[in-house]
Parts: C-alpha cells; sequence; structure tokens
C-alpha cells in the first residue's frame, strides 16, 4: 500500500514548469470555509494555501467530506470562502463583487460536474450555444465555434438530440464539450467520470489530458488513482486540511 | 438570445402541459373578466357625451330644506324656463321636458304610448338626428309629432311618412314631421316620440301658472366652464323673485345647475346611483385579476425546484442574474399573451350573455385604441406582476446548493406561497359575502311589506272611451267573479310625481315651511284595490257622498312632516279649494327602497289615466279574457293593452337585480380561478411528497391519515383567510346598505355561510390530489429509491 503511494507520490511530484517571473494562475492562502451550526462552526477547509501554475494538471483526493468538491467550488468562483484570500490571474477574487466575478470566470473558466447537468429542454447543439450567447458572441461566429466542436468531440450526428435520448458517456461528452467550447484557461472537473463505465472513462481521460497539452490548465477531484495518474500533481485533503499523504 | 429563450419557453410550456394550461386558463379567465368590465366601465362613462353641445347642457334642480333635513329636486314649476332665458344672459337656450301617457292612432291602430312634450329648442339644443324632417322647425307646429325609426314602423309599416297623421287621445290630430334615429342605449333621456311643449295646454295643462315643479328644465349655456356661477346667478335671481312675491326675508330653497354627463353616474332625485356600481365593478375587476396573477406566481414558485437546476447551470455557464431575471420575465409575459389571446376569444365568447345580464349593447371592437391599450396593458401589467417575483426568487439561487441536491424550496418562498393562498381565499370570500348580501337584500326588497298588495293587479291605460264610460267599465267588470276590485287614477300609483307646489295650506302651518307634497287624483276603491291600511279615519267611499267632495286623504308621512295634531276633521287646502281631512292611509312604498317616503295626499276626482284591476290569483286567464271582453264593448276599435304592477316594480329594481347576477357570476369565476390554483399547489406538493407518502405508508399509515396530512396546510391558511375577510366584508357591504333606506341586517350567519363554502370547495379541491396520492401502491412510489 505505502509503495503504492510512494509511486503515485513520485509520479505526482513531477515539477511544474515554472517560468521564471511569470506570477502564478492560482494562489491561494489561508482559504477556511465553515458553515454555523448550534453555537460553533462546522469547518469544511481549512488554511487552504494552494499555487498552480498555468498549463498544470492537477488532481484533488481525498475521503468524502474532506471538502474537495468545497475547494474546486470556491476556485471556479461559485463559492466563497470564509476566510482567506484568492487570487486568480492576479485579480483579488474574494474582494470582487458578484457582477465581475460573474464576467471573470465567464471568461476563463469552464466546469465538468459529475451528473453531466444539461439543459433538458434543449438539443445538443443549443446546449453547446448557450454559453456563447451568454458571451455576447456573434451568431456567425457561434456556429462556427458550435461545429467546431461537434466535430471535434465526434458527436456531429447527435446535434438534433435532447439529453433524454443521449447515454449517459454521451451526455457527458456534451458536458465537457460544452465547458470547453469558450476555450478557457481554466478546466474545472468534478468526478468527470464517475457515473460511466470504465471505458467511456478512459475515453475522457484521454480527451482532458489531449487538451491540457494543448495548455489548457485542469484542476480535477476524483475517487480514483487511475484518473489521479492523468495529473502532474497531487493534493490531497482530509478533514478540510492539506496533508502530504493520506 | 432571444429565439434560445423562446425556445425554452415553449418547450418548457408544452412539456408540463397540465400546469400551463391551469396557468394559461386562470390567467385567461381573469383577464377576460377584467376586458368585459373596463368595456362596462366605458360605457358608462360615455353617456351622453354623445351631444355636439354636451359639456354645455345643464339641468336646472333645487335643493329645499326641510327639518327632516334636504331634499333634491330636478324638475322645475313650467314657466320658470322661458322666465331665466330672459333674464339670464348666460342662458342661451331652455327646453322642458315631461311625459305623459296617451294613446296614439293611426287607422285603425290604436296604441298606449309614453309621448315627451319637448320645447321646440330641444332637438338644436340636443343632438338626436333626425332622418327625415329638420330639426330646426320640426316642433314649431303645436300640432306636430315625431316618432323614431322603430316607433314609426310599428305604426306604419315602411318608411315614407312624413306627413301622416296621427290621432292623440282621439282628441287632436298631429302631423309627423320627421322620423328620428333610435335613441341610443347610453343616453339618459330615452324617448320614442317627442310632441312639442305647447300641445299641452290644449290637452288641459296648465303651462302658463306657477303650479308644481313637473317639467324637467334643460339649459344650453353660452360658456362651457361657468356653470357653477351661472347656477349661483339662477339662484339670486330666483330668490329675489322668491322673496319680494312673499315679503320674507329667507328663501328656503337653493337653485343650481347640474350638467347633463353627469346625469346618469350622479342623478340627482332619479333612481339609482350609478357611480358606485362603476367603482364596485372596477374593484371587482381587479381583484380578479389579481386572484389570477397570484396563482400564477404561486404554481411557478412551487414548480421553481424543476426550474433550479436549468436556472443553476445557466449561471455557471455564464448568466448573470440580470439576464436570467429577463429570461423568467418573458416566459412569464409570453404566458400572459397566450393567455391574453385566450381572454379575447372568451371574452368574445361571453360577450352576448354578459350583454344580456347587463343589459347593454357591448361589443369588442378592435379599432378601438382604448380597447388596444387596455389590453396591452393587461398583458404587461400581468405577466411583470406574476412574473417578477418568481424571476427575483429563482435567479437568486445559488449554483453549489442546487447542484449538490440540496435544494429545498426555501422558506422564504413557502413563506409567500402560505401568504398569497390566504391572500386569494381572503379576495374570493370578500366576493362570497358580497354576493351572499346583494342577493339577500334584492330578496328583502322584493318581499319588503311595500304597505300594498302589488300583486294580481293588472293596470291598464284608459282610452277615450273608457275615461267616458267609467262607472259602466268598473260595474261590468266587478260582475266577474274573479275580478275582486276596480279603481282608477290619473296618474298612476307608480307615477306619483307631481306636486302641489307651494300652494296649501293647514292650520297651525309654518310660513316658512316648504314641503313638496306629492298629489294623485284618484278613484273609489282605490285603498281596496291596492289593499292600503287606514291609520286613521276611512277613505273616500259612495256612503258619504259629501266626503268625496271636500274631503282629502293624506299618508302617515305628510301628517308627520307637517306636524298635524290629531288630523282628522282639520282644514286643509290647496290651490285655493279648502277642504277636509277625513282620513290618514298608511304609508306605503312607491319608489325603489334607497328613498324615503315621500309625503302624500290622494284627492277623489274623476278625472282618470289608469285603471287598476285586483283579479284572483288563480283564473288569471279566465279574467283577462273576461275583461278584454268587456273592454272590447266599450272600446271596439281599441286595442287591449295591460301590464302587472308587480312587473313595474321588478323594472326599478333592475340596476340592482343586473348587479346581483353579475356578481354571482363575478364570484364564481374568481373562485374557480383560485381553485385552479389551490389545484395546481396541491398536486405539486402532492408529487413532491410521493416518497414520503409511501414510506409512510409501509409504516402503517391510514388513507384518513395522509388525506388529513396533506389537506390540514391548506384547511388552516382557509381559516386565517377567514378571520381576515369577515371584517373587510363587513366593512365593504355596511357602504353598501347604506344607500337603502330600507335594508337587510347583516347577521353573522352570513359570514359563517361563507366561510364554509370557502372550506368545503378547499377541502373538494385538495382531497382529490390527497386521496389519489394515499391511494398509490407504496411498492410504486418507492420503487426507484
Amino acid at each position: 500500500m505505502s509503495e503504492q503511494n510512494l509511486n503515485l507520490k513520485e509520479k505526482g511530484s513531477r515539477e511544474p514548469k515554472t517560468k521564471t517571473g511569470v506570477a502564478p494562475m492560482i494562489r491561494t492562502t489561508n482559504i477556511t470555509k465553515w458553515y454555523p451550526s448550534g453555537f460553533g462552526k462546522i469547518f469544511v477547509l481549512r488554511n487552504i494555501d494552494l499555487e498552480v501554475n498555468e498549463g498544470e494538471f492537477i488532481t484533488i483526493m481525498g475521503p468524502s467530506g474532506a471538502g474537495k468538491t468545497t475547494l474546486l467550488n470556491i476556485i471556479g468562483m461559485l463559492d466563497e470562502a470564509s476566510e482567506g484570500t484568492y487570487c486568480f490571474l492576479d485579480q483579488e477574487v474574494h474582494k470582487l463583487n458578484e457582477r465581475k466575478r460573474s464576467e471573470l470566470y465567464k471568461q476563463h473558466i469552464g466546469f465538468i460536474f459529475q451528473s453531466y447537468h444539461l439543459i433538458d429542454d434543449l438539443t445538443v447543439y443549443e446546449n453547446l450555444e448557450t454559453p456563447l450567447l451568454y458571451k455576447k458572441i456573434k451568431a456567425a461566429e457561434r456556429k462556427s465555434m458550435v461545429c467546431d466542436t461537434l466535430d471535434r468531440f465526434q458527436i456531429v450526428g447527435k446535434k438534433g438530440l435532447f439529453p433524454s435520448q443521449l447515454s449517459g458517456g454521451q451526455q457527458q461528452l456534451v458536458g465537457v464539450a460544452r465547458a470547453v467550447i469558450a476555450r478557457p484557461r481554466l478546466l474545472l472537473a468534478d468526478e468527470p467520470t464517475g457515473n460511466l463505465h470504465s471505458s467511456q472513462g478512459e475515453e475522457i481521460m484521454q480527451l482532458l489530458s489531449k487538451l491540457n497539452k494543448e495548455g489548457t490548465t485542469i484542476i480535477q477531484v476524483t475517487h480514483s488513482e487511475k484518473n489521479a495518474s492523468y495529473g502532474n500533481r497531487i493534493i490531497y485533503l482530509k478533514d478540510g486540511w492539506i496533508v502530504d499523504k493520506l | 438570445m432571444f429565439r434560445n429563450y423562446l425556445k425554452v419557453a415553449l418547450r418548457n410550456i408544452i412539456r408540463h402541459k397540465g400546469y400551463s394550461i391551469i396557468n394559461v386558463a386562470g390567467l385567461a379567465i381573469g383577464m377576460a373578466c377584467a376586458i368585459l368590465i373596463l368595456l362596462w366601465i366605458q360605457d358608462e362613462l360615455s353617456y351622453d357625451r354623445f351631444h355636439q353641445n354636451a359639456d354645455r347642457l345643464h339641468l336646472i334642480a333645487l335643493t329645499q330644506k326641510l327639518e327632516t333635513g334636504q331634499q333634491t329636486i330636478p324638475t322645475q314649476q313650467a314657466p320658470l324656463g322661458p322666465l331665466l332665458k330672459e333674464n339670464i344672459p348666460e342662458i342661451s337656450e331652455y327646453a322642458r321636458f315631461r311625459e305623459y301617457f296617451y294613446t296614439l292612432a293611426y287607422d285603425k291602430n290604436t296604441f298606449q304610448e309614453e309621448i315627451y312634450f319637448v320645447d321646440p329648442s330641444f332637438l338644436t339644443m340636443f343632438s338626436f338626428p333626425l332622418n327625415q324632417g329638420d330639426p330646426a322647425t320640426a316642433l314649431d307646429d303645436p300640432h306636430s309629432i315625431l316618432l323614431t325609426e322603430t316607433m314609426a314602423r310599428k305604426y306604419f309599416g315602411q318608411n315614407q311618412l312624413v306627413g301622416k297623421v296621427l290621432r292623440l287621445n282621439e282628441q287632436v290630430e298631429l302631423t309627423v314631421t320627421g322620423i328620428m334615429q333610435d335613441v341610443p342605449h347610453n343616453s339618459t333621456l330615452q324617448f320614442e316620440c317627442l310632441a312639442p311643449f305647447g300641445l299641452l295646454r290644449e290637452l288641459g295643462f296648465d303651462i302658463d301658472e306657477w303650479l308644481g315643479n313637473d317639467y324637467v328644465t334643460f339649459v344650453l349655456l353660452e360658456e362651457p366652464a361657468s356653470y357653477q356661477q351661472v347656477g349661483e346667478k339662477i339662484d339670486f335671481f330666483c330668490s329675489d323673485l322668491y322673496k319680494q312675491e312673499k315679503g320674507t326675508a329667507e328663501c328656503p330653497h337653493t337653485m343650481f345647475l347640474h350638467p347633463v354627463t353627469k346625469a346618469h353616474l350622479y342623478p340627482l332625485g332619479w333612481a339609482g346611483g350609478r357611480i358606485d356600481y362603476v367603482y364596485i365593478f372596477a374593484l371587482a375587476a381587479a381583484m380578479i385579476l389579481i386572484i389570477a396573477c397570484m396563482n400564477f406566481i404561486n404554481i411557478s414558485t412551487a414548480r421553481s425546484v424543476n426550474r433550479a437546476k436549468e436556472i443553476c447551470l445557466r449561471k455557471v455557464v455564464g448568466a448573470n442574474r440580470a439576464q436570467l431575471g429577463k429570461q423568467l420575465l418573458g416566459e412569464s409575459i409570453l404566458l400572459s399573451l397566450i393567455a391574453a389571446a385566450a381572454a379575447v376569444a372568451f371574452a368574445e365568447f361571453l360577450l352576448p350573455v354578459f350583454n344580456y345580464r347587463a343589459g347593454k349593447e357591448l361589443s369588442l371592437v378592435y379599432s378601438n385604441p382604448v380597447l388596444i391599450v387596455g389590453l396591452l396593458a393587461i398583458v404587461i401589467l400581468t405577466g411583470v406582476l406574476s412574473g417578477m417575483f418568481p424571476a427575483i426568487y429563482l435567479s437568486a439561487f445559488q449554483p453549489v446548493k442546487v447542484l449538490k441536491g440540496h435544494l429545498k424550496s426555501g422558506r422564504g418562498a413557502l413563506q409567500l406561497r402560505r401568504i398569497l393562498v390566504v391572500f386569494q381565499f381572503a379576495l374570493s370570500l370578500v366576493l362570497i359575502i358580497a354576493t351572499i348580501v346583494i342577493s339577500s337584500q334584492i330578496t328583502y326588497i322584493n318581499n319588503k311589506d311595500l304597505g300594498l298588495n302589488k300583486e294580481n293587479v293588472l293596470y291598464l291605460l284608459a282610452s277615450q272611451g273608457i275615461k267616458e264610460y267609467y262607472t259602466t267599465f268598473k260595474e261590468e267588470l266587478e260582475k266577474n267573479p274573479k275580478v275582486i276590485c276596480v279603481t282608477a287614477a290619473a296618474q298612476g300609483i307608480t307615477h306619483i310625481n307631481s306636486s302641489l307646489g307651494n300652494n296649501w295650506d293647514f292650520d297651525g302651518r309654518d310660513p316658512n315651511q316648504r314641503l313638496e307634497i306629492h298629489f294623485d287624483w284618484v278613484s273609489l276603491d282605490y285603498a281596496e284595490t291596492f289593499g292600503l291600511e287606514m291609520a286613521e279615519g276611512r277613505f273616500y267611499s259612495e256612503e258619504f257622498p259629501s266626503e268625496m267632495v271636500d274631503g282629502i286623504v293624506l299618508n302617515e308621512k305628510a301628517v308627520e312632516l307637517m306636524g298635524i295634531k290629531d288630523p282628522i276633521g282639520k282644514r286643509f287646502s290647496y290651490w285655493g279649494n279648502d277642504k277636509r281631512i277625513i282620513g290618514v292611509v298608511k304609508d306605503f312604498h312607491l319608489e325603489p327602497l334607497y328613498e324615503t317616503l315621500k309625503p302624500m295626499i290622494l284627492i277623489y276626482h274623476d278625472f282618470i289615466n289608469y285603471v287598476y284591476i285586483r283579479i284572483a290569483p288563480d283564473g288569471a286567464s279566465q279574467a283577462l279574457s273576461y275583461i278584454e271582453t268587456v273592454y272590447k264593448r266599450l272600446e271596439p276599435a281599441g286595442t287591449f293593452q295591460y301590464g302587472f304592477l308587480d312587473d313595474r316594480y321588478k323594472r326599478e329594481y333592475r340596476a340592482e337585480l343586473r348587479l346581483a347576477s353579475l356578481s354571482r357570476y363575478g364570484t364564481a369565476l374568481a373562485i374557480f380561478i383560485a381553485c385552479l390554483g389551490l389545484f395546481g399547489l396541491a398536486s405539486f406538493m402532492a408529487e413532491q411528497r410521493t416518497k414520503e407518502i409511501g414510506i409512510r405508508k409501509v409504516l402503517g399509515a391510514s388513507v384518513t391519515s395522509i388525506i388529513r396530512m396533506m389537506s390540514k396546510e391548506f384547511v388552516m391558511l382557509v381559516v386565517v383567510a377567514i378571520l381576515i375577510a369577515s371584517p373587510l366584508a363587513y366593512l365593504a357591504m355596511n357602504r353598501w346598505l347604506e344607500h337603502f333606506a330600507y335594508r337587510t341586517s347583516l347577521g353573522w350567519w352570513v359570514f359563517v355561510a361563507g366561510g364554509l363554502l370557502a372550506l368545503l370547495i378547499t377541502l373538494m379541491t385538495v382531497s382529490f390530489q390527497a386521496v389519489k396520492a394515499a391511494l398509490t401502491n407504496p411498492v410504486e412510489t418507492l420503487r426507484y429509491e
């Protein structure tokens, strides 16, 4: 067991390429999150100090309830920390208001969920189109971007179908497509293969790997050791703390 | 962007057909009601505005101070009009207006008609267009007459009829000098034929003397705006004259001008005040629309749980609150538009029934700008009002909570839905109570002891032959066992409008007291035919022929207002004739029960216009054919036309009866809408709790306990609604009943009945879903655990 751990750790602790003088994409200091309960607090995250450079492929691992998803949500600006600072691309996110934050993550971050979460009333094409609409991209350009993505993910034939007409794997594929269509710099993935069987999961992970090689920074949360191996660094969380090993 | 929203909105609507239909139906019904009511209000406000001189036409009215308060009289003495025109420069024209019943004959056909006598200037002051004839000269000749188209057709059948001659009362020959267009329904002045005022002299009316206040007098002013000042001028002029003539320092009455355009909604001394009904209906329209909107809000927020995922997803892919808000608001406006289309169709469908019930000729004129603007306003208002809360509420969802499945509809929304249900039901309850009260007031009026027996009494207009041979007519009729009693009168018991003027006196009268005493000329057996009771003394009778000549009968009100003690035997004089009081009749009601009793005297006279016949309640048709036979014997050429007295009374309450009927419909609709909403909420709740109910059943809950559990919350809300609505309804109804001099009591049973009704309706609506849920097999519901 420990050997395996050691192996992984070695593999996972390949040093990221740092260009000297370039600030990290993500820097958090002392991020803490709690919920009030009775007379006290329940801590979900404690003193998280994190630095992620552009181009990395990070995996966050840990037992259930360790706060992985919460951390991902905070990084993705879907949630706010109770304490601490968070800088994204040199912007102090914790100081921004809702509108500015929404602008920021709209532009740079894509989110992949475990349960796909597609809009049921829209076709595949329309689901892919939606983020582009909110970015006010012109119709012609939208069309070309969607067609491109459909092509790339090899789902052109499915563009007129509704989510209820697709299998689980196909839906997740569309979910990933939607997350990357606007070419975000950062991709956050919460258990991207959780609901899929192994061969579908493989496909997704290989896709993510390819994206990372093309320059997209990826942070994934997963239970699977196999998935973790696709990344270049692992961060372990336990009871809200970053630990060296589990 | 817009197309995307539209697509989602439409697909959403189609996917949840049930809720969509409930929503659209509720809104459509609410809007249709609002449309109809707005049409009605628009029509009411348009009365009398079609005259070209509308803003310069006024009525001369008089307020009299009495010991018991004030009396407003809309009629004046005959010579007043001409006198004022001569002396007040601001008055450019005057016209008098008064109707009398006469027979009109052409060839062999005789009909009884209400003839309106007007000064010739009437045609130029008011805009009642003539199809044939010249309004400037049509009534110049005192022997002319004008008919409306419908009336002309009745007599002549075809069109070319100027120049034809009609016989009035078999006394005078009148030439038709013009044909008028039918009077539109939105005119307070309604008539079918006009005759010149001067003709009245020939018919025996002294229109040059200052006798009773019998004539409506209109004036046309030079300038539109200053009518209050002109009114004051008239008042000074008249009171000066009065003081000079009577040698007194004070004039007990004030004169003023009342604009004709206000006559319909703010009538003086004429039956019924309409402006209150305009407010009531406007309020009702608003309430129904609000109930429909609340439905929408309720169902939307309840179903928000299902929309939450989509909303949060959109947030994650980059929508901000404003964009989401716009999308949701757009959806509700879309629904509102669909509902509006349905509403217009529905309103068209309902229009004939509505017109019939409301006594109007309304129609949806699509080119009418007011209608278009009004409709748009309703659509946008409804869409925005209904959609605003869900838009704000839903766009505030936090993606994190939702996507993890932690979202239950928040406490805030639950509270809001509760408040909305309570409010909806409170409003509906107010409507229910209002309907109950209105209906009971109408029944009360219909059944109230009027002091006279109006059942089974028929009346007919006496033609010349009947007038001449009245005594024979009466004797012959009374031979038949089905004819109980016969009498006659000059103005008729429903028409006692003429007044003595100021020319009356009795011993002990305060010379400054001015009282408007009404009178009528009556025949023998008047009291018996109408079942009037004598409070003191006796009525005219053949046994006391001297009393028929110099006796006078007063009513109790007259005695009270005049302040005479022990009236029997006392002197009473009018128009220079000294009489003795021989009897006091118990008060009887003539006018709608929102007017208090008038003081009156009944004078024996053989001048008659109307004959009243009381027949036995059974064998009415026998009696009628017998009466007709007798009639034909005395009047072989005449047409036997008659009416029943109780129908006459019913006509006076038309407005109230209509209100009662419309309020029943309105309330039923409002309740229906509220129930739709409740049904939607209940079914939604059942859907949400299917799993919970399955588990409870497995643990041993009985069907009844589940039904109870589901209904409990709604029942509680309705009880709260009852508590809120009752005091509101009480206040509102009290206010309405103040219109009536005689009113039904507002008993506690009304509120209890209303409350129970609401409770019953709630239980029925909710329990359907509750029962359905309770009877589902737990195996089905727990399968997808």
